[in-house]
């Protein structure tokens, strides 16, 4: 894995793990804990996707760029996400 | 994000089952804990971030599993129901259906890497506190070293991971 499989490793790992807390608050509400642990999950992850952003370029074409870049390759299936 | 309160939701906890069960019905037994112990990555890698749902595939019969030695330790928060299914199970205690089962094993070799890993060094990230801490640096670190460790491993085990 070079640096920029492992960053974008780590931001698979924690949006994975917001979703999971997501998902166990649907139904288990009442979880504070649980709660602020997701919105910790968020925050980290939106930080390392701004790193990943800035170093790698967009991941979705919703990022905020100031060109049309986020076709550049490589494309998941060209190897850009192994 | 609105969080609620006793006050104004009335919150009623969930039992692992419904109180009433028709025959002939299948029934999966509600979450009952966030127990948590493994980092995002350790999520990532077994597919769910919670102890309770971590459920191993072994891709072993049961008596495949007789006669292997360890000592397996499930889930603390899986502890509840034991004693009725050793009864249920015919196993005289706790440990013997645990390792018949092969309950953790592959938990148990995934902390026992990381144990080797991380045996010396602190920036192993246990939970959500840790991540709230500034580790911009330490994650980067962990990232490269598992990385380097699972690839060389993979290459000295000729398997994947």
């Amino acid at each position: 894995m070079n640096d920029r499989e492992m960053l974008m490793r780590r931001l698979s790992a924690l949006r994975f793990v917001a979703w999971e807390l997501h998902l166990y608050l649907d139904t288990h509400p009442e979880d504070d804990e649980a709660l602020r642990k997701m919105q910790e999950y968020e925050h980290k992850a939106n930080e390392v996707q701004r790193e990943y952003e800035e170093n790698y370029g967009p991941i979705s074409a919703s990022a905020d760029t100031d060109r049309w870049s986020w076709i550049n390759d490589p494309w998941p299936w060209e190897g850009g996400e192994k | 994000m609105r969080i609620y309160k006793d006050n104004d939701y009335e919150y009623q906890p969930r039992s692992p089952l419904p109180k009433s069960t028709p025959e002939a019905m299948a029934y999966v037994p509600f979450q009952q804990s966030s127990n948590s112990d493994k980092t995002a990555e350790e999520a990532l890698d077994a597919g769910t971030l919670f102890n309770e749902l971590d459920k191993p595939f072994m891709g072993m019969r049961i008596n495949e599993l007789n006669g292997k030695s360890g000592n397996f330790s499930r889930n603390e928060n899986m502890r509840s129901s034991k004693g009725e299914a050793e009864n249920d199970m015919g196993y005289n205690n706790g440990q013997e259906m645990e390792q018949d089962m092969g309950y953790d094993m592959r938990s148990k070799a995934r902390q026992e890497m990381n144990n080797d890993m991380y045996q010396d060094k602190n920036y192993l990230m246990n939970d959500a506190s840790a991540l709230a801490k500034d580790e911009k640096d330490n994650y980067s670190q962990y990232s490269m070293d598992m990385g380097r460790w699972r690839y060389d491993e993979e290459k000295n085990r000729g398997y994947k991971l």
